[in-house]
């Protein structure tokens, strides 16, 4: 049996651990104490950050420190326990009911990231692919798809071309380049029902911001004739 | 819709087409005309296939390409015409006895590529037929156009120094295996290897069972 105590005026401390649902609170004088601390959660980084906490472990109605043998402490008498979350009650700020800011606007844009995704696209200048793409065997390419935007071709689906590129990972219909995603995450949905209301398109973000949406049904499969054929008509 | 007096042409075209062969009620000459035609609806269709081709695609071949037509041709009438007899088969189906190069394997290839499924049923028919052996060794001959074919050879004694000399056809070919999936052409070392180097890193993306062939070696 683990306890925590610490003092009452650095109660707003504690609201890191506060959603473990499992803690009981009580409130005795200048001081709170915390019981009810999983194995796990009394080895938690979150709980060894809070700084000016006290850890005990109660023997026989007496505190010890925690690894230490002599006690220091009784447990006070006639504590009221209740959960951590009601004992530690949170005050929303007031509605501001004079809030003129409704015009203000979210800028949508990419952030860089650290979370790894798996590349589904493939940005590359049409010369390098001219060059590139008569060696590959045509297993690497059938299964792809592909649509030529001015002068580069961007290509759909996995195993990606081992050619020089941008590559793009695929949220839903948009295509974001790796190591970038939205800074707003929730806001996705709502642009894509801006631009794609009828999910018909794909919508390719750039790292400028901008982005092009193109209609599902301009990509082809890829093949070597597919790509001489078109690159004749671009140059 | 049928016109009588072209059985190669019509043939070929429908087989190129809309891959259906006709059965005529005898077996048909052919005019020089008829060949001319034939040809040049070959190289058309060559023209258009070339677009597909890696690296530098060889040139077409006039001899193979029709010498594959006929042959295509001929063999069919076999199914259903036995008036000739065993003695007249080295009549319609001649040998192919000019150099065999990748110019020649890709031009006869637009027919050759039919006759796999023109011996199964054959097969189907009669699995003794002596039409069978001599289109099989035709196919002996032009591998590329046996590959998903068992071809009931030591496939260690193919020749590939064909392949060796022109990376397009190498190319093709390797394409061509991996898409029948031909088992037997794995166990080639040379055609392994170049497989292998195909699919890179993503050999259980492209052909599970690849690694199971692999693996029986070591």
């Amino acid at each position: 049996m683990y306890y925590l105590e610490i003092q009452r005026a650095d109660s707003e401390l504690l609201a890191s651990i506060r959603h473990w649902d499992n803690l009981k609170a009580a409130i005795s004088d200048e001081i709170i104490l915390v019981k009810d601390f999983t194995e796990e959660q009394i080895h938690s980084s979150l709980l060894r950050q809070i700084p000016g906490i006290k850890l005990y472990e109660l023997r026989e109605q007496l505190l010890f420190f925690k690894g230490s043998l002599l006690p220091s402490k009784k447990l006070p008498s006639a504590l009221l326990w209740s959960p951590i979350a009601r004992a530690l009650p949170i005050q929303l700020p007031k509605y501001n009911l004079n809030f003129f800011g409704i015009q203000e606007k979210v800028i949508i844009k990419l952030v860089p990231t650290d979370n790894v995704r798996t590349s589904f696209a493939l940005l590359s200048k049409l010369e390098i692919v001219e060059k590139s793409i008569v060696v590959l065997p045509e297993i690497r390419v059938k299964s792809l798809q592909w649509v030529v935007l001015e002068k580069r071709a961007l290509f759909l689906g996995t195993p990606l071309l081992p050619f020089k590129g941008i590559t793009y990972w695929r949220l839903n219909n948009f295509l974001l380049p790796t190591g970038y995603e939205f800074e707003l995450p929730l806001t996705s949905g709502i642009v894509e029902d801006l631009l794609n209301r009828g999910k018909e398109n794909w919508i390719l973000v750039q790292n400028d911001n901008s982005c092009i949406v193109i209609p599902k049904n301009d990509f082809k499969q890829l093949s070597l004739s597919s790509f001489r054929l078109s690159n004749k008509q671009v140059f | 819709m049928l016109n009588k007096k072209l059985p190669l042409a019509e043939t070929i075209y429908q087989l190129r087409t809309i891959e259906q062969a006709i059965l005529y009620d005898t077996i048909l000459s052919i005019s020089k005309a008829e060949e001319e035609d034939t040809i040049s609806f070959l190289l058309d269709e060559y023209e258009k296939e070339k677009l597909n081709y890696p690296f530098q695609p060889p040139e077409f071949e006039t001899k193979a390409a029709l010498w594959a037509a006929k042959t295509i041709y001929f063999a069919t009438q076999f199914l259903i015409n036995r008036k000739e007899t065993v003695k007249d088969f080295d009549n319609f189906l001649p040998t192919y006895n000019s150099a065999i190069n990748p110019s020649a394997v890709l031009s006869a290839d637009l027919c050759l590529r039919f006759l796999p499924f023109l011996l199964n049923e054959f097969s189907c028919i009669d699995p003794e037929d002596v039409v069978i052996p001599i289109l099989e060794g035709f196919l002996t001959t032009f591998h590329y156009s046996s590959i998903g074919y068992d071809l009931k050879t030591d496939y260690q004694q193919l020749n590939l120094d064909i392949l060796k000399q022109n990376n397009c056809l190498e190319q093709l070919y390797l394409n061509r295996i991996t898409e029948k999936k031909a088992l037997p052409f794995v166990e080639i070392s040379f055609i392994k290897q170049r497989l292998m180097a195909n699919f890179g890193d993503y050999q259980k993306v492209f052909w599970t069972d690849f690694e199971l062939i692999n693996n029986r070696d070591l």
